[in-house]
Order: structure tokens, then sequence, then C-alpha cells
């Protein structure tokens, strides 16, 4: 015959229905990881109409490389890349605990979105200008290339500027202390932004240098 | 490369062991791994500009070199990537669980991409 | 000697008076956080759904009562409601389904007080919603006729305007699913007690968890295909037209690449839902507990591998033989699923409750259905029979003989736990001999037609198939016919169904060790699991059990 023992757990959560800090960080954290797993999904989708264009188009990609240049969008590199490392400085400050310096970081981060939506303009603008858009065009010799350069490119323009807005929906918040005892919030838009960031690494490669 | 240094939780330390030597920099580690990318992208665009001048100007190589090209620039972005997800995004200090969370997709879409460069109309013919 | 611990508190009787109160009807028409809320929802709407597209099946077979185009105005017409049939079925009743019973008892299961993001979780509940209707605008405004699959250049040259509506739902059910299963997987990881190991996990957690990473791994190819083909359809691109330079294949590898995963999103839950049937319902534990969880895992990852075999007929000839191997491998975990609820119920103290009728329903036709894959992976007899009806009995074999049949036994066998109220067991016999027989002579005999040479997606037919398809076509509507009895049972038991209390099955897994509906926060105290979440038949088990009774047994008691 089994012995019977009723029994109580040492409490494992602070009170009923509450996550300690720490579980609620960790399942943010695994969210957010989550999320960025499927969007390496979609990203690979966007770009693999590119790569098997530029395989077989390789005299109008070469084209299209030499219209194009490759100094605004180096400059355009160097922002986002710069914005990246503002990023992570503004989430080190916050750890440090200091605030108005993660204002100061995360404001310059929203600044470098800003200016890589800003210098993505005025290449589109050029590209238009030479005749490359969107649509399917007969009378046009680059008239299957656009779509394969834009697609790509303008998801992730998309992605930077829901980016900026978190940015900036993270500043007010921080501004009232809400990152004071718990950066999470930090750490979950900095993990976004810095995934943003090696999408363009690659798209930057694959698209305007190889 | 800065070697990986244990993570220091709210304590930021601004030297960063440098290829032996002790460097103390404002920011640590990330600024150093900033200035790596910087460099990185720099000689990327360089030695994308200097291969087009030399496809350019040797067509008898111009496929091996057009493959060469290929092979270093996306060797360059993915050590550049690496560094970000590794540094930035703190992969160094998560668990392995985390690292799982990314491979797996990375290993997924790869395998797709692949297949579908392999197949017609882009394979067969490369 | 054991000594075994039970979640007993001190609290226990007055936990046991608040929380017999059934939530008010109006909480499930609200925005709620509650995971038992939000599954009810899920479940409801997805019900309602079955019954849409089921009424559209309902007029499919009405048409094919003769081998004329007498009901639908026109092919067209057929056209779009095969579409809209199939879209209903997969995107708003399947998925949403299994979501509903993986909202409900998973965190139960796990000893969790709720899901990891309730906010979110009730965000994805109420995207669907929209979706639905933007996808059913469509149906009503300019139909999608391309098949649930799309193929362009039927879906971007021929197709109306709902096609586009028809993405763009596709899209916002798809950011729904992912949203559900980051959840999930977050749920199962983090948020389980320290006591509930891996190993410990029930069944049904296992086969959530490798559904929620197929989700976050494979629906992304869906909204990447998605965009390109709303693109071609409203931007002017080409992606998918080979007269602009665009590739038709393109769709169809990356919408496979997604929708051969998803297929094991619809029935992975249902043979977790299975396990815990067949265990509890014969009184044995799961033959083999370790290579079934693993086997859901196998499942998951092999599916990300077998896509081309549905472009059997368009892929590169040089490239079948190895879609067709990879194809019969993944039987082999679904073999040992297979064994393993055999070896579960072999000896066993069966009690044939409506849910364990289901389930054994279920083992018969989905093994139909598996064969009739392993048939279809063949690549000569699946050119034979490419796209003909037995290609549509061979899903609907696991879809609706499987994943559907499992959702009835589900149904069954959670329906106290939601409730507190029993089902009505004569009611759910009647319920399961209609529908057994209902759909085994609308879809066994589709075999039939299909190997004769009837091609699905037409509403006219060689005179020939006459005979079979008024077969069909009458044992549909008996298939139909039985879904109201479910709908009456449900409503009758929710206001009269006897009393459930805390454990009517008697069964081991942590959802039945609190009361019937559960409190807001589920557990009165942390809850200790069972040291085998099967573990039936044994001395120590039965004392567990008993124990568990005790504590909750005030006022109520058991019927």
């Amino acid at each position: 015959m089994a012995e019977l023992t009723a029994s109580h757990l040492p409490a494992a959560h602070d009170d009923h229905g509450h996550m300690s800090e720490e579980e609620h960080n960790n399942n943010m954290k695994l969210g957010v990881w989550l999320y960025l797993a499927s969007e390496i999904v979609i990203f690979s989708i966007m770009i693999v109409g590119y790569i098997i264009f530029r395989i077989n188009n390789k005299d109008i990609v070469a084209q299209a490389h030499e219209e194009l240049g490759v100094a605004l969008v180096t400059a355009n590199t160097f922002v986002l890349l710069a914005s990246s490392f503002f990023m992570v400085m503004g989430l080190r400050a916050m750890q440090g605990g200091n605030r108005s310096g993660m204002l100061r970081w995360i404001g310059l981060t929203a600044l470098g979105g800003i200016v890589f939506l800003g210098g993505q303009y005025i290449e589109y603008s050029e590209l238009a200008h030479l005749g490359i858009v969107l649509g399917f065009d007969t009378a046009s010799e680059w008239s299957t290339f656009g779509m394969r350069f834009y697609a790509p490119t303008f998801f992730h323009g998309a992605h930077v500027f829901v980016g900026v807005l978190w940015a900036l929906e993270v500043m007010r918040r921080g501004a009232r202390g809400r990152y004071d005892n718990n950066p999470i919030g930090i750490e979950m838009f900095g993990l976004y932004w810095h995934f943003v960031d090696v999408v363009w690494i690659m798209l930057f490669t694959l698209i305007y240098l190889v | 490369m800065a070697e990986a240094m244990p993570y220091e939780g709210e304590r930021h330390s601004n030297t960063v062991n440098l290829l032996g030597r002790e460097i103390t920099v404002e920011g640590g580690v990330y600024t150093v791994v900033f200035g790596g990318l910087a460099v990185l992208t720099v000689i990327e665009v360089l030695s994308a500009e200097f291969l087009n001048g030399a496809i350019h100007d040797i067509p008898d190589a111009a496929a091996a070199l057009q493959a060469i090209k290929a092979v270093l620039l996306l060797g360059i972005a993915i050590v550049k990537s690496s560094l970000v997800i590794w540094y930035y995004m703190h992969l160094r200090s998560e668990n392995r669980l985390i690292a799982i969370v990314i491979l797996l997709p990375l290993l997924i879409a790869g395998l797709s991409v692949m297949f579908l460069l392999a197949i017609p109309p882009s394979g067969y013919g490369l | 000697m054991a000594t075994i611990a039970v979640p007993l508190g001190a609290q226990g009787e007055q936990i046991e008076a608040e929380a017999v109160q059934r939530p008010a009807l109006s909480e499930y028409l609200r925005w709620s956080v509650d995971h038992k809320i939000i599954g009810v929802q899920y479940g409801v709407s997805a019900f309602l759904f079955f019954m849409i597209g089921g009424a559209m099946a309902m007029l499919i077979r009405l048409e094919l009562w003769t081998p004329e185009l007498d009901v639908m105005v026109s092919g067209a017409a057929y056209n779009s409601l095969f579409t809209i049939h199939g879209t209903i079925m997969i995107f708003l009743f399947i998925i949403p389904m299994w979501a509903a019973f993986g909202n409900f008892v998973v965190p139960l299961q796990l000893g969790a007080k709720d899901m990891a993001f309730p906010w979110l979780n009730a965000f994805a509940f109420w995207l669907i919603p929209p979706a639905a209707v933007v996808v059913l605008l469509g149906y009503f405004v300019s139909p999608a006729e391309a098949g649930w699959t799309s193929y362009p250049p039927l879906s971007t040259l021929f197709s109306g305007d709902g096609q586009t509506l028809w993405a763009l739902g596709a899209h916002l059910l798809g950011i729904s699913s992912i949203m559900g299963s980051i959840n999930f997987i977050v749920t199962i990881f983090n948020m389980r007690p320290p006591e509930m190991t891996i190993w410990r996990m029930p069944l049904l957690c296992w086969a959530v968890l490798a559904t929620s990473i197929i989700a976050v791994m494979a629906t992304p190819f869906l909204a990447g295909a998605l965009t390109l083909l709303l693109l071609d359809r409203v931007a002017g691109t080409t992606f998918f037209d080979a007269a602009g330079g665009g590739d038709v294949l393109l769709w169809q590898n990356i919408f496979w690449f997604y929708s051969h995963p998803a297929v094991y999103i619809m029935v992975l839950p249902g043979m977790g839902v299975l396990s815990e049937v067949l265990s509890v319902h014969s009184r044995k534990p799961v033959f083999g507990y370790r290579m079934v969880g693993l086997s859901s895992m196998g499942i998951a990852f092999v599916g990300f591998t077998v896509w081309a075999h549905h472009m059997f007929t368009s892929l590169q000839p040089e490239l079948r033989i190895p879609f067709m191997i990879t194809t019969m491998i993944i039987a082999v975990p679904t073999g040992i699923k297979m064994f393993s609820w055999l070896g579960t119920i072999w000896g066993g103290k069966i009690r044939f409750t409506s849910a364990m009728l289901f389930a054994l329903g279920f083992l018969s036709l989905f093994v139909i259905g598996g064969i009739s894959g392993v048939m279809l992976a063949a690549l000569p007899f699946d050119i034979h029979v490419h796209d003909t009806y037995f290609v549509v009995s061979h899903f609907h074999f696991v879809l609706f003989g499987g994943s559907v049949f499992a959702v009835y036994a589900a149904l069954y066998h959670w329906f106290p736990k939601v409730t507190g109220r029993m089902m009505n067991e004569r009611l759910g016999r009647i319920h399961f001999l209609f529908t057994y027989f209902g759909f085994l002579f609308t879809f066994f005999p589709m075999h039939v037609v299909g190997m004769l040479g009837m091609p699905r997606r037409v509403a006219v037919y060689v005179e020939a198939f006459q005979p079979w398809n008024q077969l069909i076509s009458f044992s549909a509507f008996v298939l139909g016919f039985s879904s109201f009895i479910v709908i009456y049972n449900v409503i009758k038991s929710y206001y009269h169904g006897p009393v459930a209390g805390a454990n009517p099955w008697r069964a081991l897994t942590l959802e039945w060790q609190t009361t019937s509906p559960p409190p807001a926060t589920n557990f009165a105290d942390d809850p200790i699991p069972f040291e085998n979440p099967y573990g039936y038949g044994t001395e120590a088990a039965a004392a567990y059990l008993d124990v568990v009774d005790e504590a909750f047994s005030g006022g109520n008691g058991s019927p």
C-alpha cells in the first residue's frame, strides 16, 4: 500500500498569476528570437527571387551596378551599422543606470534609421529616373530587374521604418522611467534592430556588390 | 578579433583584450566590434571594385574571378553578420536554446534557397 | 512503498466553492487574456467555420449528384466553391481548432497558470475574425477560383479580385498562426513548474510543441509567397508569370515548402490527442512514450523534406525519385505512432466512451489514409491517379478521418473539464455511428472513381460515374447531418448534463487535478505531477487518483 502525503510546494512564483521578473524577461527574449526566426525565412524568400535573376541575367545586373555606383549605398550601410552600435550603447547605458545616456543613444539610433530611409528614397528616385520601376513593362530594358530589386530592399526598408517608430516609443517610455529597473524592453527592441542590420549586411553584399 | 569575454550584466568594462593586448576604449567590446564592422565593410567595397575592374580587364578569367568575388564577399558578409549576432545581440551569453532557435530557420531557409538555385531556370546552366 | 505527493491544499474546499462557477457566456464575446476563455473562443469560431465550409461541401455534392452542370450557374462558380471550401476548412477550421485545444489544455497539462504571453494570445485570436471577413468577402465580391493552392497563372491572370482578398486573409491568418505558435513554444519551454520535466510532459504537449516549431519555421514561406503573389496581382510585377521572365514553378515550390509541413500542423495535435484519449480510456500506459514524443519531432523535421511530391507531374523528372524516397521515409515516424496506439489499447480495460469511439475511428480511418499516402508516394501510381478523386479521398481520409475525428475525440474527452458537465453518451454514440459510416461511404468510393479516372475539380463528369457519385453524395448528406447531433449534444449537455466533478475519467495528467472548470489561476496550489503522466494500472496511480477525488469532491461528487 502506497503511503500518501499531502504537500505544499515552495512557491516558485512571487504570487499567484504573476511571473517573476526573470521568468518574464526570459519569455520575452525567447519570443523575440522566435519571431526573428520566422523573419529569416520570409527574407530568404524575398532574396531568392533576386539571386535567381542575378545568376541568369549577369549583364543587366552589371549594367545596373555601373549606373548606380556604390558610393550612396556604402554611406547608407555605414549609417545603419552605426545606428546598430548606438543601439547597443543605449542598452549598455540603461544597464548602467544612465537614463539620459540611454535616451541620447536611442535617439541617435532612430536618427540613423531616418537617414537610412532618406538615402533609400534618394536611391529609388535615381533608379526611377533611369526607368527602373516595380512593375513589368515590355518597353523597358529593365523590365524584369525592377521587381527583383525593389521587393527585398523595400521590404527591408519597411522593417527599418517600423524600427524607427519602435525606437521613438522606447524613448517615450524610457523617458518616463519605464526601463529604470528592467531594461528588457530596450533589449527586445535591440534584438529587432540588430536583426534588421544583419539583413542589410546580407542584402548589401548580395544585391549591390556580388 | 576580440576574445569572448564573460557577460558582465550590469557592470560594463571599457577594457578589451585584443590580440593579446589590453585596450581601453569608451564602450569596450561594442566599440571594437563596430570598428571591425567598419573595416570589413571598407575591405568589402574596395575588393568588389577592384575585382570588377579585373573582370572587365581580363575577360578570359572573368568566370573564375566572378566566383572568387562571390565567395570572398559572401564570406565577409557572413563574418559581419556573425559579429553583430554574437556581440550586439548577445548570443554569446544566451543559452543554447536561443542558438538552436536561430540556426534551425537558417538551416531550413538555406536548404530551400539552395534547392531553388539548383533547379531550372537558375540551375543546370550555372 | 512509494510516497505520492498530491496537489492537496488547505484551501481545497474553499477554491471548490468559488471555482465551480462557470464564466458567463458574455465573457466569451469580449477581449479576454485568460487562456481558457481564448481556447473556447477559438473552438466555437472554428466550429462555426466548419459548419460554413461543410455547407459548401454539401453544395459541391449536390452539384455532383448529376453529371451535368445544374446547381451552379457556371463552371467558374463551382471552381470558386471548392476554393472557398478548402480555404475555410484548412485556414479557418483545422488550424484554429487545434489552437483551441492547445490553448485550453496545454497550460493546464503543464501545471502553468497561463500562457507565456496572454495578451499576444488574445491578439492572435482576434486576428481571425477580420481575416475571415476578408476571405469570405472575397468570395461574395469576385471569388477566387484557383483552388486553395492558388497556382499561378490561374491565381494571377484569371482569378477575380477575390483572389487578392484571399491572399490578404491568408496573410493575416498566417500571422495569427505564427504568433500563437511562438506563444506555445515559449510556454512549453519556460512555463513548466520544476517537477514537470520534459520527459514527464503529456504527449499532447509534445505534439503541440512539434506543431508550433513547424508553424514558426514554415508559415513565413507562405507569407513570402503571398507577398509576391499580391505584388503580381496588384503592382504589375511578374514573379510568377513566364511571359514577364517569371517562373510559375517558384510559386509551387515555395507554396509547398509551407503547405506540406502544414499538413502536419493539421494532424500532429490530433495524434497527441489520440495518445491521451486511448491511454485514459483503456487504462493503460502509453506504449513507448519516449518514442512517440520523439516521433512527433521526427515528423516535424522530415516533413520539411518531402514537399515536391505534390509536384510529381510538374517537377524535373530526375528529382522525382529522391522525393519519393523521403515521402516513404516519413511514413516511419507515423508508423511508430500507429503501433504505439495499438500497443496502448492492447490488453487494456477499454471503456467505449464516445471519446474512445472517435479515437478508435481515427485509428481505423487514418491507417487507410496513411496507406493511400504511401501509394501516392509511389511515382508510377501517382502519375496514374494524379488530380483524380483518389487524391481527394486520400487527403479527406487524413484530414477528416484523422484530424476531425481527433477533434471530436478531444471534444468528448475535455468537454467535462471546460464546462463542468458531462456530454450525453447515448447521443455521442449515435453521432459516432452517423459520422463514421457517413464518412466511410462518402470517401471510400472516391478511391474507386479516382482509379477509374474521374478528375477532381470538375463539375461535369462522364455519365458512367453517376451511380458512384450518387452514393458519395447521399453519404455526404448523412455526414453533414451528423454534425447537427453534436451541436445539439453540446448545447443540451452545457445546460442539463450531469455534473462532471474534477476528474470524471480518472486521468493522471494535470488538467484533471483541479476543479471543472478550473479557477482563474488554474490551480489552487502549485500542482505536483504524478511520476508518469500515463502510469495507469498501478496501485500508486489509484491511490493518487483517490486522493484527488477526495480533495475535489466538495459537494459535487462524480456522476
